[in-house]
């Protein structure tokens, strides 16, 4: 299987416009080529990011590869997924410190029905837990304490404490200034009496202090302890439990064709879901005329074959305790981009497909193997590592503001994150920027307008960068003026749009520029023109 | 490049428009314009486009309305605005990606659809190549709308 890496971050590209929402009719889509300049920039931007991140591609590839054709085909995948659980009775006890027991009888004894089964979480990974069951509780003695509540305690064996070891015993010892003697050397080198032990030779033991035994601690001398499993109660409650493992089996197929090399599995990540169906198994029979019923006729047969497969993977080991729950099916769609580059003549393949934008590799452009050549290229980028060479790597700036979604993938110079140099607010949202642009000499630092800005291609395929801001509702008497008021403005037009949620007719207020040789500083004064018209528009449009 | 400092840094503003539009003038009749004609800060010219048409646009270097700046419009004539249609079809264009757009203009009798892309002038900005992007974007789109709209030469 051919390695797989994805941006980052879901979604973080912006380029929305690879992946448009897809229906079951997308399905009879053949295999088309791209060649809207738009979805081609978009495609370049999210290969270079990714060619940046990795380090089995040729120098200088991000910037001098080359891409000879795309083409875009829709991929549904089926999956589905299916929940066994198996469960087991186990009696545990408890300590009794009285109040009620519940001595009930179970009406039932399957175990599917003593405690609801949550039949359609579908777990990631294999799970279990324990679920007490009601009734049929029973008071016992403690067959650990014999009911006393005491056990007899083991470090002393009951006796409440030891022979002392150091003086085994007997509660003295030989003195230790005269060693038993009773007698030391005196000044005048003559016998004298030892004072320590006063003529004895022996002296009290220290470690019993002359008792000869010593008071066990884990008793307190009292030889018993406390029954633990009564918890010195001596009776116990007796309870039941049922133990419930759940997992999931999961398995994929495409619908219609896809590359041999590429698993279900893998473009399911980020595909959108276009269709699903959740079956409780302990509740509907009717499962199959359900799933069949969510997907459309021309592949109700697959649907039920492979949802008869899962099935069978799924419960060929349960036994009597040991049921499928539930049953997901899910419909998913993709288009996937086949892109065809090549670099410094060597040709390679990358596949390009859902909203995370993963790329999968087929082919990777082999790397130059002459040494001349290598060592000229490490010049080349040395040099441009100085400013000196014709093109320069993207700056870490920019790929950690697109790990971290702060900057889109489009804006390579981070156009929008210098405007907040000019006070200017920006986060991206939902694959574009959102712009509030303040007058803090006129307005007391109060937002004037929040603007949209996109990213877009023109037919040459140079980026464009797009800015918008949303006049109100469109009257029909008003087309006029709002046409003759765009000759007013410095910088965009008025446009009629149509909401796509509400198919109503809006103004919008829409500049449109080569992103390239735009500054920071141009940008800030066209945003601020455009939010100082923008209240005179609406004034005057709504 | 040229670079807009000339217009700011240096007093004598005006005279100043003129040597943008001057060398406006020379690189619009070294790309191919079949007539090009400059007067202080407006400059004139004919271009000819891939279909073999030829269609003319204006380009006025004037004072930015919101700050320290200046923008050069670049203007061509589509049509005539005879029908309401016409306006609604020109408020559709705008909504396309496009570096420029339409704006209706009522001080003419009959009222007439012009095709507008205005680019900032700022200093140290480079904006010659962009002014001269732009007018080909405009006289294109105007001559697109004028063959598909009105199948008439007004200009």
């Amino acid at each position: 299987m051919s390695d797989i890496s994805f941006v980052p971050e879901n979604e973080l590209s912006g380029a929305d416009t690879l992946q448009p929402t897809m229906t079951f009719e997308a399905i009879q889509d053949p295999q088309t080529e791209v060649d809207a300049p738009k979805l081609l920039h978009d495609i370049r931007q999210i290969v270079v990011y990714w060619a940046e991140h990795r380090e089995d591609l040729p120098d200088f590839f991000s910037e001098e590869f080359r891409i000879d054709r795309v083409t875009r085909e829709p991929v549904f995948i089926l999956s589905f997924e299916v929940q066994t659980v198996r469960r087991s009775r186990e009696a545990y006890t408890e300590p009794y410190r009285g109040g009620p027991i519940d001595r009930s009888a179970w009406r039932v004894h399957d175990l599917f029905q003593l405690v609801p089964c949550d039949t359609c979480v579908f777990p990631s990974f294999p799970t279990e837990e324990r679920l007490p069951v009601k009734g049929q509780q029973k008071q016992i003695r403690c067959a650990k304490c014999s009911a006393t509540g005491l056990l007899t305690c083991t470090s002393c064996g009951g006796q409440g404490g030891h022979v002392c070891e150091a003086c085994s015993g007997v509660g003295h010892g030989l003195c230790t200034a005269c060693e038993g003697a009773g007698t030391v050397i005196g000044r005048n080198s003559r016998l004298i009496s030892c004072i320590n032990c006063s003529g004895t030779g022996s002296s009290q033991c220290t470690g019993c202090s002359g008792n000869g035994h010593i008071d066990c601690q884990d008793c307190q001398a009292s030889g018993s302890i406390s029954c633990d499993d009564c918890d010195s109660t001596g009776q116990l409650i007796q309870s039941w439990q049922i133990i419930n493992r759940a997992k999931t089996s999961s398995s994929y197929r495409y619908l219609g064709s896809a590359p041999d090399e590429l698993l279900p599995a893998d473009l399911m990540v980020g595909a959108g879901c276009i269709s699903s169906e959740v079956v409780d198994l302990l509740v509907d029979e009717n499962w199959q005329q359900r799933i069949n019923a969510s997907v459309p006729k021309q592949i109700n047969w697959i649907a039920t074959e492979e949802a008869r497969k899962a099935m069978e993977v799924a419960t060929v080991h349960t036994d009597a305790h040991s049921r499928a729950t539930g049953i997901r099916m899910g419909v998913w769609g993709t288009y996937l981009y086949r892109i065809e580059l090549e670099h410094l003549g060597q040709s390679g393949v990358l596949y390009l497909s859902g909203k995370t934008n993963s790329i999968t590799v087929r082919q990777l452009p082999a790397r130059p193997m002459h040494f001349a050549a290598r060592f000229l290229r490490s010049m080349d980028r040395f040099f441009s590592m100085f400013g000196m060479g014709a093109q320069e790597r993207p700056d870490e700036a920019y790929s950690k503001g697109v790990q971290e979604n702060q900057v889109h993938v489009v804006d390579r110079k981070r156009l929008i994150s210098e405007l907040k140099s000019f006070g200017v607010k920006a986060e991206l949202i939902d694959h574009e920027y959102r712009v509030y642009v303040h007058e803090s000499s006129l307005d007391n630092l109060s937002i004037r307008c929040s603007l949209r800005i996109r990213f877009g291609a023109d037919r040459k395929g140079r980026s464009l960068i797009i800015t918008s801001c949303d006049l109100g509702r469109a009257s029909r008497e008003l087309f006029p003026a709002a046409l003759e008021m765009s000759q007013q403005l410095d910088f965009g037009h008025i446009a009629l749009v149509e909401d796509p949620q509400t198919k109503e007719e809006r103004f919008e207020l829409l500049d449109c520029r080569h992103y390239e040789n735009l500054t920071p500083g141009e940008y800030y004064l066209i945003l601020r023109s455009m939010s100082s018209d923008y209240q005179d528009l609406v004034e005057n449009l709504c | 490049m040229l670079q807009a400092t000339y217009l700011f840094s240096i007093p004598g503003m005006f005279q100043k428009m003129a040597t943008v539009i001057d060398a406006l003038r020379s690189v619009l009749l070294s790309s191919g314009a079949t007539g090009v004609d400059a007067v202080n800060n407006e400059l004139v010219a004919t271009l000819r486009l891939t279909n073999g048409r030829t269609q003319t646009a204006k380009v006025t270097i004037t004072r930015g309305q919101h700050g320290v700046y200046h923008v050069a419009r670049c203007v061509s004539r589509a049509c005539i605005a005879d029908n309401p249609q016409i306006v609604r079809h020109a408020l559709r264009i705008n909504s396309k990606y496009s570096c420029c757009g339409c704006v209706l203009v009522t001080s003419l009798k009959p009222p007439v659809i012009d095709v507008t892309a205005n680019v900032i002038i700022c200093p140290n900005g480079d904006f010659l190549e962009e002014i001269i992007s732009s007018l080909f974007q405009v006289v294109e789109l105007a001559d697109r709308v004028e063959a598909n709209v009105m199948k008439q030469d007004f200009f």
